[in-house]
């Protein structure tokens, strides 16, 4: 029986969290919602979790912070970014500092589990 | 120096086969940018279903989006025909300023605040006379009857069917812009369709009308002659999905039936109807285009 993630989503939209948090626990992993990454990262400090999905643009402590401050303290962590309209390109800029993918708004939270499937299985083969 | 000089004195008027490329060119520009508008508003309405996360930087990039392809409608309508150009942004104004500002809150409670922003942001830009479809009324009824066919007739040639006037804007068969190449075969694909079942049905009776085709190999601006308000059909069928269009209007009176093909998007405007049809499979676009054919175009 393969082993069920713990998966943190931060994103200031409530909806984003409300809506992927029952989605994603469907598959029997557990799931911690955030609107602010600062507490989003001090949860973590507390727990590492194996994926965190978080959006890019935020107030406070954007993505691009929480992936650099999640790899420098569990580089075996799989960040994937949320992006919106406006930000493919800081979403680029988020995969050469070594976020494992990207999927950008509006997304169906089937998208965001296939997503999530695939960096499980990277896991799992532990590269 | 004096060269510059007497290029800028000696502006002139240009010549007509640089007149039809321009029309054609920017007509085709304008069905573009209807294609992305209507794009966006379906966009919008597909994610209210609720299978859809977003958030209300979405809707507002939504919004934004809209407002600026309306602006750019307008612009490509106007310099096709500038004359009451005016009027035209006067309608996109007003449409840009009753955009929906957010946060927005479902008064039943019932669906969340970005779900109740979206719903008002596709109110906004799918319903009434300011609106999408309403700016595209207005824009191709202020367009459609100053596309004015008889200006290039002198450029064309004759299509090898009876009552169509042809100009190949390809560039290899207008080499010589004092010279229109020689009759050849049709080498527009959307017009070959057309023709390919052309039987003279009940609008061509009606019409009495002959046609003047621009064509380019995967484009084709079909404008009839003798009707007060014109009628046109422009096709782009390249094969690929995101620019593939077909775009008909027909005024009120010039044909008795309906002469849409299965699948076809109908918008009333005040002189006629307009019809569209995108995102569609490549088969059932060349189907809508022999259908449009074997019903307008003669034998």
């Amino acid at each position: 029986m393969e082993q069920k993630l713990r998966i943190m989503v931060i994103d200031d939209e409530n909806i984003v969290g409300k809506r992927l948090k029952p989605a994603l626990e469907k598959g029997g992993d557990t799931v911690e919602t955030f609107e602010d990454g600062r507490k989003a990262l001090e949860r973590f400090g507390e727990a590492p979790f194996d994926i965190v999905v978080t959006d890019i643009r935020m107030d406070g402590i954007d993505g691009l912070e929480v992936l650099e401050q999640v790899l420098a303290r569990s580089s075996a962590t799989k960040v994937i970014i949320i992006t919106g309209y406006a930000t493919v390109e800081v979403a680029r800029e988020a995969l050469a500092k070594g976020a494992f993918d990207f999927i950008a708004k509006p997304f169906k939270p089937a998208d965001l589990r296939a997503v999530i499937e695939k960096a499980a299985a990277r896991i799992r083969s532990g590269k | 120096m004096l060269d510059l000089l007497k290029r800028v004195a000696g502006k002139r008027e240009a010549r007509p086969l640089t007149r039809a490329r321009l029309s054609f060119t920017r007509f085709r520009k304008l069905l573009e940018n209807t294609r992305a508008a209507l794009n966006l508003v379906e966009d919008g309405s597909e994610k209210l279903s609720g299978d859809y996360i977003f958030d209300n930087h979405y809707v507002a990039a939504l919004a934004d989006a809209v407002k600026e392809q309306a602006g750019r409608m307008v612009y490509d309508a106007v310099v096709l025909a500038p004359e009451g150009g005016q009027d035209l942004w006067e309608a996109r104004d007003e449409f840009a300023a009753a955009i929906p500002k957010g946060p927005f809150s479902d008064p039943a409670g019932v669906r969340e605040p970005e779900y109740a922003f979206l719903a008002e942001v596709v109110r906004w830009m799918s319903e009434g006379e300011s609106s999408i479809p309403g700016i595209m009324a207005k824009i191709y009824d202020h367009v459609i009857p100053k596309l004015a066919p008889e200006e290039f007739l002198a450029l064309a040639e004759n299509a090898g069917r009876g009552g169509i006037a042809l100009i190949d804007l390809w560039p290899k068969a207008a080499a010589d812009p004092a010279k229109p190449a020689a009759p050849s075969p049709v080498r527009s694909r959307p017009l070959s369709l057309m023709l390919m079942e052309g039987g003279g049905g009940a609008a061509r009776e009606a019409l009495e009308a002959s046609w003047l085709a621009l064509t380019e190999p995967e484009s084709l601006d079909l404008r009839g002659r003798g009707l007060p308000a014109g009628i046109v059909a422009a096709a782009t069928l390249g094969g690929s999905m995101d620019t593939d269009f077909i775009f008909v209007f027909v005024p009120h009176g010039a044909v008795s039936a309906d002469l849409f093909p299965p699948g076809f998007h109908r918008q009333k405007t005040g002189l006629g109807v307009m019809g569209w049809i995108y995102d569609a499979a490549h088969k059932d676009l060349e189907a809508a285009l022999a259908h449009l054919g074997k019903r307008v175009l003669p034998t």
